[in-house]
Order: C-alpha cells, then structure tokens, then sequence
C-alpha cells in the first residue's frame, strides 16, 4: 500500500507535466521520461528506485525562449529523494541569425546553462552572451558560478569571467580567448578565515578542413596557457593541449590521430586533486589513433588505439587501450560486435561485446546486448564477469514511448545480479 | 542450487534468442534503415495545421512556392517549366524547423524522419564519442544546428543508475583499471570525492 502511496506524486507529476502544457502549439516542445525497476544490492535488499526526467523547450513569438531540464528520483522503498537542475536558462536573441545559419544569432543567456568553450566543460549559474558580427565570426562572453557537471549546490564558491573570440580566416576557425577562475575555499576549522584564490588562462585554438585536397587533412590544435595565478608558467609553457589530425585516404577510409596533455584546474573543487591525485602525480599525456573502413553504408568497421604517460621515471604507470568495433546493418537489423582490450597499473580488462536492435515494425523494436570481460586488477582479484541486457521498446501512441528492459549481471561481487527497467516517455511538440 | 539453474538457463536462451535475431534478420534484408521520410511528403504536410505558426512567423505563400523553376529541356521547343510549378522545393521544410522555429529538433526530427540515427554526418562516425567534446568546444553553435542542450546533458549530468549510458558494460567491476589508465576523464565529471567515497565506504549500495 505504501509503495502504491510512493509511486502517486510520479503519476500527478508525469501527467500534470505532459498535459497542463498548452496542447499542440507549434513552439512549445517537451517530454517527459518516468523510469523505475527493480533490484537487489549487494547486502540483498531490495531497491526500488525511481527517476522522472522532463524538459520543456518554449519560444515565445518575440524568440525569446526558456529551457528548462530538471529531474527527481526516488528510492522507493526508503523514501529517499534526490533533486537535479540541469538547465534552467531564458534566451533573449538581438538578432535572428543567418539564412544559411540562423542557430548563428546574438542573444543573452541567462540563467544555469550546460558550457562547453576553450577547454571549459562546466556547468555555469550566470550569463552568456554569444555576439555575432557575421557568420563567420562573433564572440562569446561568460560570467557566472561554475559548477563540475555532477554538482547540485548553488553557492557561487567557483566563479568564471572570460571570453573567447573567434573568426574564420582563410578557411580556417581561429578562436582565442582568456578566462579568469576564481574560487573561495571554506575554512577548515571555526576560527580560520575563508581564503581565496584566482587563475588566469589564455586559451587559442585552429580548426581547419581541407576538402578538395588530396587526403582531405583535418586537423585541430588547441592550447591552454596559464598567465597569472599560483605557479604561473607564462606563455613559454602549455598547461593543456590537444591535437589531432585527420586524413581520408580512400573515400570509405579514415584514419585519425590525437596527442592530448591534460590536466584538472588547481582551483577546481579539492575534491577534483583527490580523484585526480588518487590515480596520477603529474598531467597526463595522451597519444590516440584510429581508423574507420566503411564499404558501404551499413557496414563501418572502427578501430582505435590509445597510450597514456605521466611523468614518473619509472615509466610504470603508462597504460595502453584497443578497440575494434563494427556496424553492421542489414535488413530491418543493426548488429554491433566489438572487443575492447585495456591495460593500465591498475591491472587488465578484455571485453567481447554484441549489441543488436532489430525493427519488428515502424511502432515497435528489440535489443539484446551481451558482453563478457576478463578482468584481472591490482588487488589479485582474476575473474570473468557477463552483462546482458534484453527489451523491447514500443511506441505506443504517436507521442507515448515505452521501453521494458531486463538485465543480468554476474562477476565476482554478484553471483546474480538482475534487474527489471521500465520507461515511459511523453512528447509534445 | 536454484541460482545455479538459472545461471544455466540464462546462456541456453541467449544462444537460440541470438540465433533466431540473425534468422529474421537474414530473413528481412532488403528493408535497410535510411534517413527517409515516415510518410510521402504530400501526406506529410498539411496546410491547415501550419497556418497559426506561419502567421505568427510571418511566413508568406511564396517563402515555400518560391517559383524558382527551371527549362526542363534546353532550346525554343524545349517546355518552359517543370510539371507541379508549384511544389515547394526538396528541403524547403528545414528552412523554418531547423531555421526559424527553435523547439527540440531531435523530436522534431522525428516528426517526419523514419531514422533519425542515420542522419548523422560523416564525421561522427569517426571516433566521434572521444573527439566530440574538442570539436565542440570550437564552435559549440554549430551542434544546435540539430542538437538540445539535452543532448548533452542526457549523457554528461544524468546519473540514472537504470540507463547507464557513458560507460561500457561492466565497467562497475573493471572502473579501476580505467581510472588509472586516464584519471583526466573521471575527473571530467565526477568531480567531488564523495562520488568514489559513497560506494567504496558502502553508503551507496
């Protein structure tokens, strides 16, 4: 009864949610997704949790327009709620863009919005002012509380000025740019005053694309200077990088390669050195490649290889990554095998992995996934470990989307570990 | 004895069930996925259902009918125009949904794409889950020519233990090997000790 009790304001909420919004208006689109199963944790009790995603786009016939993306979830059997806002933003456009690109348009955003710009992944509580003087060319500038993308507080501690500035010259995207990241750290005991601390990074990158030349080149190079702040290593040294360059030797063949050195921000949460400095004394050094071959269009084989350093003398942290991948579809079938080998300090995992999704008609559909890891870690532990997971996904009305998943697990700390998943979706648009 | 039963069972039903998966599937071959269209275009449109929004967008007869008609055949005897001078041009449905009207275009992708999967370009075929995030961060505008903000955070923010959508399948049990192949990446988003902290202390069962 008190589970029934539980599951009601997910029901109010899913119905209130996808049929209070203004039916059928052309610039109003949402959808809403109620997830729930069930399984046992490795204490054997019983979990029942429950996830409610909605999102609701709405453009008002000024363009102004506000996004929202918010979820809940539930574990049932506790009564334990968790909250999440993803976004949550207003845009208000000063111009309608352009004809071959009009998402290229000058607005204000304003509110908690998703970051991706220079080597910022974040997400921002503030403003964002995208500029565009042509299509080729604009600016964007940024202020606001930054937040690493798994946190849900709101206390404004990481703060984030900058902009960057970018323009395509001679056919290639110029973009430079320069973020000042401040952050106040909590004090440790009662009497210790709050201190604070700030950095200054420059960032430039280029991207250009080749196409009517023999090989096609592609390349990107990016870079990250740190010019004011604690250990300022200036101009003369790289704080982060990437760099990648592609080539098309046949039209049905790419091949690819990347040298990354990465590094977490020092004034990013203290939390973020722990994780990092769990695993690394110093940034890490990334080589990668890869090739695609596709004959046709439903078949791709992929492979791809990745070598990680850091700079210990020892050389023994350096681990080394493959994996070849094909898509194969055919008929109203799509089959997707792979194998996945990686080896680190940590010790070796190998994988054998099928993915397969058939269409039994426009309205409905199945999946299977199975896999099957070899796993022998640091810890001595040596063991194999299987996943399946089965469903079939029906679409049930035009706008009403169901899925039913059952899924079986079973390693070394799960004999048998299953699970049953149901989703529901709502769309309106 | 009875968990060790259905640990038997389990692999006797993937066999026959990936058997009979590859008997319809050879059986169904000519019905490829294509990015087509669910329905022919005549039938999907409907004037009456678009004439509040083209109001509103003040969008007028010849924005579609643009008369832009070409010779079929060349020289004086050649006829002037195509047959249906009217038809609007292929495509000319994108100039407003993924031009002027800014609503989520994966589900509007939908609306009259059969596959929206096989709309992709080229290059996300090309290592795209690793390169996405650098090329992104280039020009990220560019991504909302057919993308929603929710598109990133379905997969970098949502945390439903039920989808698992980032990580490969039994990445539970082998995790550590990776994080200390590349911590750079965990870091990417788990940025607070407590995610490790919950599971390995036992407070998230």
């Amino acid at each position: 009864m008190a589970v029934k009790f539980r599951f009601r304001p997910f029901y109010f909420a899913t119905l209130f949610l996808a049929l209070s919004l203004p039916q059928a208006h052309a610039l109003v689109s949402s959808e809403v997704t109620l997830s729930s199963g069930y399984y046992q944790d490795y204490e054997g009790e019983h979990q029942v949790p429950v996830f409610l995603y909605w999102t609701l786009n709405y453009t008002g016939k000024s363009g102004v327009e506000a996004y929202f993306d918010m979820g809940f979830n539930n574990q049932l059997l506790i009564d334990q709620w968790g909250y999440f806002l993803y976004q949550a933003y207003v845009t208000v456009p000063f111009s309608q863009g352009f004809a071959s690109a009009p998402y290229r348009r000058s607005r204000i955003q304003v509110g908690r919005q998703f970051l991706s710009d220079g080597f910022e992944l974040t997400l921002l509580d503030g403003v964002q002012l995208p500029v565009y003087w042509s299509q080729n060319g604009g600016a964007n500038l940024i202020a606001g509380g930054s937040y690493a993308i798994d946190e849900k507080r709101f206390d404004f501690s990481s703060r984030l000025y900058g902009g960057t500035l970018h323009q395509k010259i001679l056919g290639a995207k110029w973009q430079a740019g320069y973020f000042q990241k401040q952050r106040r750290f909590e004090a440790e005991n009662d009497g210790d005053a709050e201190s604070s601390a700030s950095e200054g990074l420059a960032h430039a990158s280029l991207f250009k694309s080749y196409e009517d030349t023999f090989l096609k080149p592609s390349f990107l190079l990016k870079g990250q200077w740190k010019l004011s702040g604690a250990q300022n290593e200036g101009l003369s040294d790289l704080y982060q990088g990437y760099g990648e360059l592609l080539v098309t030797p046949l039209n049905t063949v790419t091949l690819g390669t990347s040298y990354s050195k990465r590094k977490p921000s020092e004034l990013d949460p203290a939390e973020t050195t722990f994780v990092y400095r769990l695993f690394a004394v110093s940034p890490q050094k990334t080589a990668s490649g890869f090739i695609t071959w596709s004959p046709n269009q439903d078949l791709r084989f992929s492979t791809k290889f990745r070598r990680t350093q850091f700079d210990s003398p020892e050389k023994l942290e350096t681990a080394n990554e493959q994996e070849l991948d094909i898509s194969w579809l055919h008929g109203k079938s799509s089959w997707m095998p792979s194998i996945f080998r990686l080896k680190s300090y940590g010790g070796e995992v190998w994988q054998p992995a099928l993915a397969y999704r058939h269409s039994l008609s426009d309205a409905a559909g199945l999946r299977a996934e199975v896999a099957a890891a070899h796993i022998e870690k640091l810890n001595g532990i040596e063991s194999w470990a299987y996943h399946s997971r089965a469903g079939v996904d029906v679409r049930l009305a035009p706008r009403l989307l169901t899925l039913a998943l059952v899924e079986v697990e079973r390693n070394h700390r799960f004999e048998l570990d299953a699970r049953a998943v149901a989703f529901l979706t709502y769309y309106l648009f | 004895m009875m968990k060790k039963t259905i640990l038997q069972i389990i692999p006797a039903l993937l066999i026959p069930a990936l058997a009979s998966a590859l008997l319809i599937s050879t059986a169904s071959a000519e019905t490829a996925r294509r990015p087509g269209l669910v329905k022919p275009r005549d039938k999907l449109f409907s004037h009456k259902s678009h004439l509040k929004p083209f109001e509103s967008l003040g969008v007028s007869c010849t924005d579609c009918h643009t008369f832009s008609i070409k010779p079929e055949e060349t020289g004086p005897m050649g006829r002037q125009v195509k047959e249906k001078l009217l038809k609007p041009a292929q495509g000319i449905c994108h100039s407003c949904h993924l031009g002027k009207i800014t609503i989520a275009r994966r589900q509007q992708c939908t609306l009259c794409h059969a596959d929206t999967g096989a709309l992709q370009p080229e290059s996300h075929f090309q290592n795209w889950k690793t390169r996405h995030g650098k090329l992104s961060q280039q020009d990220s505008d560019s991504c909302s020519a057919c993308h929603v903000p929710r598109d990133c955070t379905s997969c970098h923010n949502k945390q439903n233990r039920l989808d698992p959508q980032v990580h490969r399948p039994n990445f539970r049990v082998s995790h550590s090997i990776d994080a200390r192949a590349e911590p750079q990446s965990c870091t990417q988003c788990h940025r607070r000790a407590s995610f490790c902290m919950d599971c390995h202390t036992g407070r998230r069962k």
